[in-house]
């Protein structure tokens, strides 16, 4: 099919070869372009506006951006944000870890099959599902949470009610932290471990703790950093919990700058405003998101 | 937040599975289309809303509370209407109800009579319904003696608060909306309260005894509703207030622009001693209610009533059937309104007798399809028939379904309901406490405020500035927002005030 | 000493058991919950919300499926053409990424990924006006252009690493025999990425199934409506004149109803979503 003829022809086909990446790429670049970067980056645009989403459109430079540094709302949502971000980092980072080791080393193929069907077969229960058994839980007055604790004579507690308890109890919602699929990401990390690799560990007299600090966590970085990129991105655009069960209050306890855009956007019809929210989040997101890609992995490179 | 759309819309809520409903004969169709070619429609379609009747009147676990009355009444009507049939439109589906009568009146295929909230300024402005005003002041000739047919409602229905801003009348109302407390009967006998309160200060009292005897007095009202606003609105604000806010447009209601004037003019605002009595008030009052303050996230409170948990509930009296109803209530309950406040509580009470969100509840409204086929007259004598005291109790009271408080006067209703409609229903004015009404930001703000001032978590005075401070950016945001309006659609001309 | 070595081990390896049945049951309990409170009328639900109550009330469930079967024949439709065409379009673009060198293929690719970073609501508004303008409004391709458009993000940035990591002479030896770049990546690349197929796949279909505030924007016909909405027009249904009390019970049997599907599609494909998700590949 290449007719070397001559050598511009032939720089010619070549270009034409090189081309077709660019052709292959473009069904997805038109669906994205259309609904994936046109969207925000209207919505970018939007922030130097004053923008009621509909008919009001007024051009008012970086007021939007100023309004940012007064906003006490947004203030205390990013110290919620901060708590909640670590909690959740900490804990969907490190508990499946632990549980992963844990499936990991067990004898039985049969059982370490199951045990991964069944962490992400609940999967199917919808989110809105799990955040309604979460509220009877919680609920002060008919919740199971109180009725435990009331067996063993702690008073009652007001949980999503009390302004010092509810940010708390939106972190132990993902309780016991292994939902989904993060747990089988790990097992995966671990199985592409060589056994060769433990065998040596063993040789050398490794205690389970020392291997797992030295030689597992080191091996499995890759899905840690994936992890940790995901819930980055997951927790600092987050806002669904918050919305159903607290709307960020009480007072503002519960407050995080994706709910404060959400009640910008839809219901104070501040869309500008909103906008001007989303394009910080978003750097927020990007250059945390840059960092995480940048961790390397320790002492094995 | 999907599941306050779908509560907001609940009072549609049963309308979704819905009637074939007038025996058809064979040539419905054709009978249709000659008579549209005379311009004589002759059939009237309704949306009956809360009335509509059920597919099927066995009572059951799906279908609890069935409904059936309004087609009887419809048959007795054609009767004397040889050649008129009405029809129940079936409605799409809540959410979707408000952009349904939009798209159908634009396109002028909207039925002859639907439902709609009151005032119905909307439906009015866009001369998508007519005035009833003309055939309210004639003779209800269903009802013998009678003069004009609105002399028939209750005068909470149909007067100034409820006019619509061009000063017409455009619907029919056939129940009243409104709110008691349902007390424990057997808790206030327990705690020895053998006479229900009188002044507020008693109300304090029995929630007082009440606590003492062991159990929970109270439960946190709907903070981000009008519902407490509204309460003390009336408990603390007397005629005077009102008179000096209902200026621009003297109508017995406060219009958004004369909110707005009232509070930039420091008529309204937390300086203002009864601004300042409702939030001490309000705290005072907190100590009662079960589960402290709060914006939601609970079992809803009539669950906790009907457990026989919780001494006194606030509630639509439209609950009360429901209640009856329920197998797993165990004790007799009653209704009371709020007793009014006395000098002695607050040096600024009114020592009026509150009447709660008193206000029209499922209206009838004529539309310009039924102008347009010819069949006004006919549409609103159906509704003068339906209206009469014998027919509207029928339609409320009816043995299968929650009974609900009529708007006719003089109709008979059923032995639950009777304790709140010997209420004074002859008071007008309904002043809700203006609370940074200027923005939906502020007002959010200012329920965020509020409720942490209620938790002990702000005090008075940095609440109180804290507040302020929202009120102000909500004023100055409204007018902004006003002023950019042409004068058609509605800029307010800031000479006036 | 050794059968106190030998014991020693089972010990161990029953605790290990114990504490990944407790997490295993404590991850299942929703689930539990879900089906549980499905069978409850309102009082035995106020009553005793945590166990089973007697009588079971299956009628929750005819009443279920019975208003939301259309609904989910929609859903149905919406999520499977959207997951298919997710998977495929993003096998392919991640496989171009992976394989070939070209200009600018980094900066594309970064171009991409930080999509994924974007907040939702940015998008929602001028997304909507877009959709509108396009005449897209109340016709599955709202739903289903910007869902495969949306997916397609997370499944390049997984499958990239998955391609990446196949010895490029696997693809090479299919080119030398004449195969053109499609055909390459239809016959050699995609069968090697079935599980990872099925495992984007499932979290796709995952994603749009329980998707509530998109549709509720663009789709106002009923004919069309998806299951979210469908089951937010039951919470309504299930509640008399005016009294806020959801119906527990009925609610719940119409979320088992809709989680059937996915169920359906989990037990069918779960070999490969399990192996997909512990294939190694899924790594930054």
């Amino acid at each position: 099919m290449v007719d070397a003829a001559s050598s511009t022809k032939a720089d010619i086909v070549r270009g034409i070869r090189a081309c077709r990446f660019y052709v292959y790429l473009l069904p997805t670049f038109v669906l994205l372009g259309v609904f994936c970067f046109y969207p925000p980056i209207l919505g970018f645009l939007g922030s130097f506006y004053e923008w009621n989403g509909a008919n009001v459109k007024i051009w008012n430079g970086l007021d939007n951006f100023a309004k940012m540094a007064h906003d006490k709302v947004l203030i205390a949502s990013i110290g919620n944000l901060i708590k909640l971000a670590t909690f959740t980092l900490i804990t969907s980072i490190t508990v499946p870890l632990l549980a992963a080791e844990l499936i990991f080393n067990l004898r039985s193929l049969r059982a370490k099959y199951w045990y991964r069907v069944l962490l992400v077969a609940p999967m199917v229960v919808p989110g809105m599902v799990t955040l309604l058994l979460w509220q009877f839980i919680y609920d002060p007055n008919v919740g199971l949470l109180n009725a435990v604790l009331g067996v063993f004579n702690v008073p009652a507690q007001r949980w999503l009610n009390d302004p010092h308890l509810a940010l708390y109890c939106l972190m132990f919602m993902a309780f016991p932290f292994v939902g989904g699929i993060t747990v089988l990401i790990y097992l995966a990390g671990l199985n592409s471990i060589g056994q060769e690799v433990f065998d040596a560990a063993k040789i050398d007299g490794a205690r389970f703790w020392q291997r797992f600090f030295r030689i597992d966590v080191p091996l499995v970085m890759g899905q840690i950093k994936l992890l940790l990129i995901l819930s980055i991105i997951g927790v600092l655009k987050g806002y669904g919990a918050q919305l159903i069960l607290t709307d960020g209050g009480p007072g503002y306890s519960t407050m995080v700058p994706g709910l404060h855009m959400y009640h910008q956007a839809f219901e104070f019809d501040h869309l500008g405003y909103a906008c001007a929210l989303g394009l910080a989040l978003f750097l927020v997101i990007i250059t945390l998101t840059y960092l995480s890609m940048k961790i390397r992995k320790p002492e094995t490179e | 937040m999907q599941l306050d759309v779908s509560r907001a819309a609940a009072l549609c809520a049963s309308l979704l599975i819905v009637a074939i409903l007038l025996p058809m004969c064979g040539g419905s169709e054709t009978a249709r289309t000659d008579q549209s070619r005379d311009g004589v429609g002759r059939i009237i379609r309704m949306v009956a809303h809360t009335y509509m009747p059920s597919d099927d009147m066995e009572v059951s676990e799906q279908n609890p509370f069935p409904r059936g009355a309004i087609r009887v009444l419809a048959k007795h009507w054609e009767r004397q209407h040889p050649g008129v049939r009405i029809e129940f439109v079936r409605i799409p589906d809540q959410t979707a109800y408000v952009s349904w009568v939009r798209t159908q009146c634009t396109g002028g295929t909207v039925a002859e009579i639907i439902f709609w909230w009151p005032p119905g300024d909307e439906l009015g402005l866009k001369e998508w319904v007519i005035p009833l005003d003309d055939y309210l002041d004639r003779p209800n000739r269903y009802v013998s003696g009678n003069e004009r047919w609105r002399d028939l409602f209750l005068p909470v229905c149909l007067n100034p608060p409820w006019k619509a801003r061009d000063g017409h009348d455009y619907f029919v109302p056939v129940d009243v909306f409104m709110t008691a407390v349902f007390y424990n009967k057997d808790i206030f006998a327990e705690a020895g309260i053998e006479r229900l309160p009188e002044t507020w200060d008693e109300f304090i009292d029995v929630q007082e005894r009440i606590r003492q005897a062991g159990y929970e007095p109270f439960w946190c009202p709907e903070m981000r509703s009008h519902w407490p606003r509204s309460l003390f609105g009336q408990l603390l604000f007397d005629k005077e207030v009102f008179e000096q806010l209902d200026v621009l447009e003297t109508n017995g209601r406060i219009e958004g622009e004369e909110a707005i004037r009232g509070a930039s003019l420091g008529i309204t605002g937390l300086h203002e001693p009864r601004f300042r009595e409702y939030l001490r008030l309000m705290k005072e009052w907190s100590q009662y209610w079960k589960g402290g303050p709060s914006l939601g996230g609970s079992v809803e409170s009539i669950n906790l009533f009907l457990l026989g948990k919780l001494a006194m509930v606030w509630q639509g009296a439209w609950s009360l059937s429901q209640m009856e109803a329920d197998p797993y209530v165990e004790f007799e309950f009653g209704l009371f309104a709020f007793p009014p406040m006395t000098k002695d509580t607050s040096p600024v009470a009114s020592g009026r007798k509150p009447l709660i969100n008193a206000s029209p509840g499922t209206c009838y409204y004529v539309t310009q399809s039924a102008a347009r086929n010819g069949l006004a007259d006919l549409c609103a004598d159906w509704l003068m028939f339906l209206t009469t005291p014998e027919n509207c109790e029928e339609l409320t009271q009816e043995t299968t379904a929650i009974k609900i408080p009529p708007a006719v006067v003089g109709t008979k209703v059923a032995a639950v309901l009777e304790p709140i409609m010997t209420y004074d229903m002859s008071l007008l004015e309904d002043l809700i406490i203006p609370w940074g009404d200027g923005s939906p930001e502020a007002l959010d703000n200012c329920n965020r405020l509020f409720e942490l001032f209620l938790m002990d978590e702000l005090d008075f005075e940095e609440t109180v500035s804290r507040m302020e401070k929202w009120w102000e950016i909500g004023i100055e945001e409204a007018i902004r927002i006003n002023q950019r309006l042409s004068d058609e659609q509605g800029r307010w001309d800031m000479a006036k005030w | 000493m050794r059968s106190w070595g030998r014991w020693r081990k089972r010990l161990v390896e029953a605790l290990k058991h114990v504490v990944m049945g407790t997490i295993t049951g404590l991850v299942f309990y929703p689930f539990v919950m879900l089906i549980v409170v499905s069978f409850k009328n309102t009082d035995q639900f106020m009553h005793n919300p945590w166990f089973v109550t007697f009588p079971l009330h299956f009628a929750n469930y005819p009443a279920a499926l019975e208003l939301l079967v259309r609904y989910a024949a929609n859903s149905v439709f919406v999520s499977g053409v959207s997951c298919l065409g997710t998977v495929f379009l993003a096998a392919f673009t991640a496989y171009v990424f992976a394989r070939f060198e070209f200009v600018g293929r980094q900066f594309l690719f970064y171009l991409i990924i930080s999509l994924m970073m974007v907040p939702g609501i940015l998008g929602l508004v001028p997304m909507f006006m877009i959709v509108k303008r396009l005449g897209l409004l109340n016709t599955y391709w709202a739903l289903i252009l910007p869902y495969i458009a949306g997916g397609q993000v997370l499944g390049i940035f997984l499958l990239r690493t998955f391609f990446s990591a196949i010895p490029s002479d696997l693809f090479d030896s299919a080119e030398i025999d004449g195969a053109g770049d499609f055909r390459t990546f239809i016959s050699v690349a995609m069968p090697l990425c079935k599980p990872m197929m099925a495992t984007i796949a499932i979290i796709s279909f995952h994603g749009t199934w329980n998707d509530l505030i998109w549709p509720l924007v663009v789709i106002s016909d009923d004919k069309l409506k998806t299951i979210t909405i469908g089951l937010l027009a039951f919470q309504s249904r299930f509640q008399s004149y005016g009294v806020a009390v959801t119906q527990y019970g009925p609610l719940f049997a119409g979320y088992v109803v809709a989680a059937i599907p996915l169920l359906a599609l989990f037990l069918c494909a779960s070999r490969y979503f399990v192996e997909g998700l512990t294939s190694g590949a899924l790594k930054a």
